[in-house]
Parts: C-alpha cells; structure tokens; sequence
C-alpha cells in the first residue's frame, strides 16, 4: 500500500481535512466534494472517528449561560428556559462539576437518568417512546404530541427486506391491534392520529410487525412483531 | 448519560423536539465549548462558533443517523469544523491580538486521561509507532488547528517538506489503524 499512495490520495485527503490542515480554499473544495462522494465521506467518517481520541484530552469548560439563551432565541424565537427542577439542577452545580470531570468519565460513571430528568419537564403535550425489539435489530422513537394528534417517528436502526414493509399498530387494552399505518421508507415519518384513537395513546404499546408489501392484508399483523414501546410523559 | 441516550436525543431533535435539544445541550455543550476554545484561544469566538455549532447540529440532526457516526465523535466534528473554519477566516492581523489572550487550562486530567475509549488506545498505540516528533506534530495539528502552513512556519521547514512527511506518516497511520 505504502508503495502507492496516490491511489489513496482521497482517503489522506481525508485526514488532513479531519485534521485541520487545509487552508480555506483546500477545505471549501474538499467540502464540496464529500456530498457528491459517498466514499470520500465514509473516508472522513473513519479517521474523525480515529482522531476523536485526542478530544478526550481537551477539558471541557462550562461555557456562558448567555450563548444558550441566545441561541434558544435564534432557534426558537424564545429565550424562555424551562423552570424549576433546572433552575434547581443548576443551583446545585451539577453540570458545572460535569464539566470538571471529563466527558468520558460523565458518560461511564454518572449515570444520569435522562428519563427521570425529561420527566421532570413541564410539556404536558408530548410523550415519547422507544420501540424496540428483543434482538435489537428495529428500534425507532416516537413522540406524539396529543394536542395535534400528530406521531413522529425516527427510525434508528433495521429497515424491510425489498419485498417487505413495516407497519406500525397501536395496542390499547385487550383490543386488536389497531394499524397506524406502514413505515415510510425514509428514516422519518408523520402520521396523523384519527381521533377516536387519540385518547388511547397514554396507554397503549405501539408494535412494529414485518409484513408484505404495502401492509398487512388481513387488517391485523400477520408478520413477526419486531419492536414495541409504550408511551411515557416527557 | 450514555452513549445510546445521546444518540436518541439526536434521534430525536430529528424530529424537532426542542426538550431534546436542550437536554443534549446541557450534557455535551462543555464538551465542544472546550473544543471550540482549545482551537480559536479566545472566549468570544469561541461562544459564536458553539452556537454557530448548535444551531447546525439542530438542523443537521436528520442527517446523523445515516452518517454512521457515533453521537459524540459526530457532535465534536461538528463544533471542531467550525472552530477550524473561523480560524482560518480570521484576518491575519487579529492573529496578534488573538494569541495574546490567554484562556483557561484546557489541559486534561490524569483521570480524565484513564478513561479512555478502545479507539483512543488505538490511535495512541498507533501514533507511538511513527518516527519520533511526527505523532506530536499531528496531534498539535488536532489539538490546535494548525494548518500546513502554520506547521511549517513553527518547525521551521519548508511546507513541501512538511507536507511529504507528514502524508507518509497518515499512511503509516492508516496501516496500523486498520490492521
């Protein structure tokens, strides 16, 4: 390999560009070439991933409250923060010493409850689930914002054989398992609730089963359930 | 907070959840603000481009999953490549003004050091094995943002020549790295 570089000029241009050793014009060049080029970011992809290590050795430093606040009012047009449990998380200091010790160490040792802290947040309006299956091989979160009656979904991993689809089902109760509708084939997706299933979120456990093409054709899953997730209060 | 749930907050911004954005917020923006600072050495900048940082990672979350990258390496790319791109858009003569401020001691500490992931056991592994001062160069590449010139200007040496042997040593890298 070592004898001919030049075939891997790409992947070396690569690592400088994750190094930072361009000048402007070198990384506006390379910059545009990496959407065009599946491998020259999957090159990129590689060595960001072998030069993050150096990153551990750089402390982390609790940066400004100001630049979130501004940063909420880019965004969102607000700079309102949520209130109360924060306000008291932050009185106590905790990210502050987060930040003294290293991230690494803050993602092995703390073992923060994210649920607990999101449980903590006052949007009564939207709930949020992980669906996942046994195996691992289909997981997606899901929020569902019962005011709109709207579902998001983001998919996270496993995708339908060609001639398979996934769909979607909401299980209340000891009701049948009642269709939401089949996974886009995109990563995301919206679904509108019908109304008279909106008050059964709260409760219900939503499944993912393989089906043919285009959905199940008996009306109720004939496939494998490869995930479920029940709905939590965020 | 683990890997997995910084994952599933990107997932979910994705989506538009702002609650999501300010928990990721909270876990990872001391994490970049120090990146940010070790490569522009200046507070103010470094404020800007953090925010320049989430704002892009708030619209680019859709991409994450697809991208194959693990959540904190995607997130520090994100911040680094900024830093990187405001440091080398400043006008030199600011250059001066800029290295004279001094910010806090961004060096990491002896536990912070012991806790390190495979892939950074690795890349040390790996980079031990160059010819001596070239592992260092390419750190302080990283470390600091420096491109070939400043390498060169600082080494004293020609930037061809920094530029030859600094290739040879990525492919002896790329070697070792993947074997």
């Amino acid at each position: 390999m070592t004898k001919h570089p030049l075939a891997d000029e790409d992947d070396y241009l690569a690592a400088e560009y994750a190094l930072g050793l361009l000048n402007s014009a070198e990384r506006e060049a390379f910059h545009g070439r990496l959407s065009a080029s599946p491998g020259l970011a999957e090159s990129l992809r590689g060595w960001d991933e072998h030069f993050a290590g150096f990153s551990n050795e750089i402390a982390s430093v609790q940066p400004p409250r100001h630049v979130q606040d501004k940063l909420q009012k880019r965004l969102f047009g607000t700079d309102e923060q949520p209130t109360g449990p924060v306000g008291l998380w932050r009185s106590l200091n905790l990210w502050r010493s987060f930040a003294a010790a290293s991230f690494a160490t803050l993602l092995v040792v703390s073992g923060l409850n994210l649920r607990q802290y999101l449980a903590t947040q006052d949007t009564a309006q939207v709930m949020v689930a992980d669906v996942a299956g046994e195996a691992g091989g289909v997981k997606l979160v899901a929020l569902y914002d019962q005011q709109k009656g709207e579902l998001r979904l983001n998919r996270i991993t496993g995708a339908p054989q060609g001639n398979r689809s996934f769909e979607l089902w909401l299980i209340a109760g000891q009701d049948a398992p009642v269709s939401l509708g089949v996974l886009p084939v995109e990563a995301t997706g919206h679904f509108s609730i019908p109304i008279a299933l909106r008050s059964k979120f709260a409760t219900g456990v939503l499944a993912i089963s393989d089906e043919p093409k285009g959905g199940s054709p008996t009306g109720g899953p004939t496939g494998a359930v490869l995930a479920t997730g029940k709905f939590a209060l965020i | 907070m683990t890997t997995d749930d910084i994952s599933n907050l990107i997932s979910r911004i994705a989506l538009g959840d702002r609650q999501a954005f300010r928990a990721l917020y909270a876990a990872t923006s001391a994490k970049l603000f120090g990146v940010c600072l070790r490569v522009l050495k200046n507070r103010t900048d470094a404020e800007d481009v953090l925010q320049e940082s989430y704002i892009k990672i708030w619209h680019n979350a859709n991409k994450y999953q697809v991208s194959g990258y693990s959540p904190v390496t995607w997130l520090v790319a994100i911040a680094r490549n900024q830093a990187i791109d405001r440091l080398r858009a400043r006008r030199p003569e600011s250059l001066e003004l800029v290295e004279a401020e001094t910010v806090a001691d961004t060096k990491a500490t002896p536990e912070q050091l012991a806790v390190q992931s495979g892939e950074a056991q690795r890349l040390r592994v790996c980079l031990d094995k160059l010819t001596p001062g070239r592992a260092e160069a390419i750190k302080a590449a990283y470390m600091e943002g420096y491109s070939y010139q400043e390498l060169a200007d600082r080494l004293e040496q020609p930037i061809n020549t920094v530029r030859t042997w600094l290739r040879r040593s990525l492919i002896s890298l790329r070697e070792c790295l993947s074997s």
